[in-house]
């Protein structure tokens, strides 16, 4: 059978989910808040960034606009996409095995090996969309609305301003680095949805995992220094590295690293359990 | 004889004195700039600013007397907050201030005088404001001022083209900078244990002139 045809197939099954338009629905209303909220008060929110500097320093040319407006829906957003995410993908095994499809589904001409490499084409798929969804609506609508300048990007060391010519590369890096950070949040609740029989446990079990390792990413414990930079989450936010100076080139390719790694280790355990997993009762 | 050497000394000091009149310096030097009611120039404005990254932009300026001064780019910029003609602002009011002789100092190599400028009201902003200005061109070659809500401001400034017009082809303007912090609430990167670089307290920004177009 044509492995395509398998994908093609989960990708219809995602499409004809209403809850799948979900994720592109509330990725629009939340863009389209932001930025109309920047639009009305921006220039506030960037005082509350350059606050260090504009007791003596001022800061003249285009500083608000679609590139940093962009950059703000950005941060804002990719804490909550992976809900949006784990929405969708949770369900791709658990919801066939809850309406019992997946017994109909695994008695077909098809190796279960296929049946779960599809799905999980078809999450990647389905991740890449939201990615590319919330980048045509940050980039379009924020540089529509705002126009296009240099952009002014706070992080740990300070402001920083990325000249406009040297955005672009940017942002198609960043925007690839947090579609392997959200892939890897399907790849977790894909795995998960191989366990269970319903849908919303592999979802909640997601988002109680992320929850889990945020929190142990940002307590400032030194017992968790240790295991920090294994954790998934903590690479999730990589995608600000492509907006540093200089850039951090070993920094994101060990992002790179640990994101796959997860997404070996999600693959290797449902592969090895989904195997073996009981449909006969 | 010594009484007389003595008296032909007070006479020397006192004509000396008199010929260091603050004031006097200040409108000399007042008056080259005064005779700019307009202009405009492109200005390339390079910030070493502690806890900034920005490179090198380019911009537009233009300046209507008596103080009305414009600074445009496409590019995103960093001024200082008292704009970079603030100290002709304050020679320009002279009811506002006492001028105080204070000698004469070198300043690259050029002879100035220094005068000191002290505002007679509390509610000035500025404290103090120190001058040096060129004593063969009657230029201000360096000015400091100490004001209460933004800090020190000290620029130098190098003259070439637009001498005449007292316009500086070069200005070196130092400020002070408050040590940068995180504002509350707000993400940053992930790298957060990466050793933050020592800052400085004092930015330094360089603006080029060209392309003056005067009146």
């Amino acid at each position: 059978m044509n492995p395509f045809k398998n994908v093609y197939n989960e990708w219809v099954k995602i499409a004809a989910k209403p809850r799948s338009y979900l994720g592109v629905g509330a990725i629009t209303v939340l863009v389209a808040v932001i930025v109309f909220a920047l639009k009305a008060d921006g220039m506030s929110f960037i005082s509350f960034v350059t606050a260090s500097f504009e007791q003596t320093l001022t800061f003249g040319g285009n500083v608000l606009n679609g590139n940093l407006v962009a950059f703000i829906v950005l941060q804002m957003l990719v804490i909550h996409v992976p809900l949006l995410v784990a929405l969708i993908t949770g369900d791709l095994i658990s919801g066939e095995s809850a309406m019992g499809t997946l017994r109909l589904l695994l008695t077909q001409p098809i190796s279960r090996h296929q049946v779960l490499a599809s799905k999980y084409m078809a999450g990647a798929m389905y991740t890449a969309f939201i990615v590319v969804w919330l980048g045509i609506l940050a980039i379009g609508l924020g540089r529509g609305m705002f126009g296009t300048g240099d952009l002014m990007v706070l992080n740990s060391d300070g402001l920083v301003i990325i000249p406009e010519s040297d955005i672009t590369w940017r942002y198609v890096g960043a925007f690839t680095v947090a579609f392997l950070a959200l892939n890897t949040v399907a790849t977790l609740s894909i795995a998960l949805s191989c366990f269970s029989d319903n849908s919303v446990g592999p979802i909640v079990a997601t988002m109680s995992v992320i929850i889990l390792f945020t929190i142990i990413g940002t307590l400032d414990v030194s017992i968790f220094d240790s295991i920090r930079p294994f954790l998934f989450t903590t690479h999730m936010a990589s995608w600000r590295s492509f907006f540093e100076d200089p850039f951090p080139i070993n920094e994101i390719r060990n992002s790179v690293w640990v994101l796959m790694f997860h997404h070996v280790i999600f693959w290797a355990i449902s592969f090895f359990y989904f195997n073996r997993k009981d449909i006969t009762t | 004889m010594k009484k007389v050497f003595c008296l032909f000394f007070l006479h020397w000091s006192i004509s000396l004195l008199h010929a260091q009149d603050p004031q006097q310096i200040l409108n000399t030097a007042e008056q080259k700039y005064a005779r700019v009611k307009k202009f405009t120039a492109d200005v390339n404005i390079a910030s070493d600013i502690p806890a900034m990254k920005i490179l090198p932009a380019q911009a537009n300026i233009s300046y209507v007397a008596p103080n009305q001064l414009e600074v445009t780019s496409k590019s995103i910029i960093v001024l200082p907050k008292q704009g970079f003609r603030e100290i002709q602002n304050i020679i320009s009011q002279k009811d506002k201030y006492t001028a105080i002789y204070m000698g004469q100092e070198k300043i690259n190599g050029t002879n100035c005088h220094l005068i000191t400028l002290l505002p007679k009201s509390d509610a000035e902003d500025w404290i103090m404001a120190k001058i040096w200005i060129d004593a063969k061109e009657s230029l201000i070659a360096q000015s400091q001022t100490t004001t209460k809500s933004s800090g020190t401001l000290k620029v130098n400034y190098q003259y070439n083209s637009q001498k005449q017009w007292a316009l500086p082809d070069q200005m070196w303007i130092e400020v002070d900078v408050q040590k940068f912090k995180i504002p509350k609430g707000v993400a940053t990167d992930l790298h957060r244990n990466r050793e933050t670089q020592n800052q400085g307290t004092v930015g330094k920004i360089q603006l080029t002139f060209t392309n003056y177009r005067v009146n």
